[in-house]
């Protein structure tokens, strides 16, 4: 593989959908008319939102330095990884985000807690149900603490008579695996 | 050796460079436990709102005059599992780390490199002043530092950054001229507090030499893709007048026609002018400035160059 390349039709399509819906809104799609997704060598197929301009550096840095002596590690902003050929959100992309999102739900004191050191949230308060019952099964959501601050993303699951958040990555994940996550 | 002990080999040679009393000081006060101090991240909050939030779990704060920064006083919980360390709202950092960023003063379209990054610290505060915004291109050599930047970055919300893993002696054949150069140069580290220093002992001596010669192969490098009236802040967290009072000497006789040095922007510390040298300093030396080590801040020496 090059450095870097640029992602195939179906690839931007796909990263394209996968945050319009967690957004709820065509947010990406304007996003992607000024700047472009790339992927840079890696074995997790990261993605990077960059600037048209990034490129020729990128370029120039392949022609004018040997291969071996060096690597790009980071391109402003990464969004998430394909696995298996199918893309997933990754923590970094919450910054861009979080101000653009419509899919929310707020978690109270105790609950972000638990969010934050990795665990799932039962959805067993009228407040937590309210915020969550026009979603159906299976979307994901962006969530907060109640005082707003983002804190992850999370599945909305639910069976027979109860449903949970099953948490997809969150902001504890600098904590817990700071060394190897990045 | 207790952690308290400082061999008398780095005692004699501050003494030689910046008096008695002023060694009394440094010893006295590289011995002290410093407390944690946090710096908001202005790319996310401001300094009401980020006290306002963790005073509402418990945590107390005592200001600080210069650059926004916060002594913990009081903290009920370990302050980096709280939702507002791990959203990036503030850092934790000595404020001596605060004058290299905040010198070299880039743009929201300049194009600046920070040749020597991890872990990130100085990275991030460029990114706020350029309000997330132009380009940085952070480089660092060491692979086993890279995830501890990304991190980092990631977590204080910087988007404007690309990292490289490289040697930044290789930066000019990029072939890319910018506008500012932040190097916060690899070296002996003997202006941190003993509490963060596990290398203060009389064989660190011998580095000092060995590091003045990358450092002054890093800055020839670095001013080689400086734009003309472009601006390269130097910077140690070292006593050691060969990591900076002489390092930037050696650069002025050696570039005479093409630098001039520029104040540093805060009434901190003192002029590096002052160090006693074998030979008299370059009288621009004024402009460069000599941290010593106290509450918040570690010893440290600071240049600002300017590109003609
Ligand atoms: C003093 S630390 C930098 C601290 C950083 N600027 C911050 O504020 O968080 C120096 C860093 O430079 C890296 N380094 C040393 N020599 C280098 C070189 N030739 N090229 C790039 N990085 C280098 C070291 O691995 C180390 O991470």
């Amino acid at each position: 593989m090059k450095l870097f390349k640029q992602l195939t039709k179906d690839e931007t399509n796909q990263v394209e959908t996968t945050i319009n819906q967690i957004l709820d809104s065509d947010a990406m799609t304007i996003i992607l008319k000024r700047k472009m997704l790339i992927k840079i060598k890696g074995d997790r197929n990261d993605v990077y939102l960059v600037l048209k301009e990034d490129i020729s550096l990128f370029e120039r840095l392949s022609s004018k330095l040997p291969e071996k002596s060096f690597s790009i590690e980071h391109a402003r902003i990464k969004l998430g990884f394909f696995i298996h050929e199918k893309f997933l959100i990754g923590i970094e992309s919450l910054t861009l985000l979080s101000p653009l999102t419509r899919k929310r739900i707020s978690l109270d004191t105790k609950n972000t807690q638990k969010f934050i050191y990795g665990k799932d949230i039962v959805i067993n308060t009228i407040s937590l149900q309210k915020q969550i019952e026009h979603l159906e099964e299976n979307t994901t959501i962006m969530v907060f603490s109640d005082n707003n601050i983002p804190l992850g993303y999370a599945k909305i699951f639910s069976k027979e008579k109860n449903a949970w958040l099953q948490n997809l990555v969150d902001i504890g994940i600098f904590l817990r695996s700071e060394k190897s996550a990045f | 050796m207790s952690q308290n002990n400082i061999p008398m080999e780095f005692i004699e040679r501050w003494k030689s460079f910046y008096g008695k009393s002023q060694t009394e000081s440094i010893i006295h006060n590289l011995r002290q436990n410093e407390p944690r101090i946090i710096v908001p991240n202005l790319l996310k909050t401001n300094i009401p709102n980020l006290v306002l939030q963790l005073e509402s779990n418990g945590f107390k704060f005592k200001k600080i005059n210069e650059f926004n920064g916060l002594i913990v006083t009081f903290e009920p919980f370990n302050i980096v599992s709280t939702p507002e360390y791990l959203s990036g709202m503030f850092s934790i950092q000595a404020l001596s780390s605060l004058i290299p960023p905040l010198s070299l003063q880039p743009s929201s379209n300049s194009i600046v490199a920070d040749l020597t990054a991890s872990p990130g610290i100085k990275t991030s505060l460029l990114a706020q002043q350029m309000n997330n915004r132009g380009t940085i291109i952070a480089i660092e050599k060491s692979s086993k530092r890279i995830p501890a930047l990304k991190a980092n970055l990631i977590r204080m919300g910087v988007l404007n950054t690309i990292i490289l893993n490289l040697d930044s002696v290789l930066f000019p054949k990029l072939d890319i001229q910018v506008d500012h150069i932040l190097l916060d140069a690899p070296c002996s580290g003997t202006g941190l507090k003993l509490t963060k220093n596990k290398r203060l002992r009389p064989r660190i001596l011998n580095d000092i030499f060995r590091l003045a010669k990358q450092q002054e192969a890093l800055i020839e490098k670095a001013w080689e893709q400086l734009k003309p009236n472009g601006t390269l802040v130097y910077s140690t967290c070292s006593l050691e007048p060969e990591e900076g009072e002489v390092q930037i000497e050696n650069f002025l006789e050696l570039h005479k026609n093409e630098v001039v040095l520029l104040s540093i922007p805060f009434d901190i510390g003192s002029s590096g002018s002052n160090t006693n040298w074998k030979t008299p300093l370059n009288t621009q030396l004024v402009k460069t400035k000599r941290i010593f080590p106290k509450l918040g801040y570690d010893g440290f020496f600071t240049a600002i160059l300017k590109k003609r």
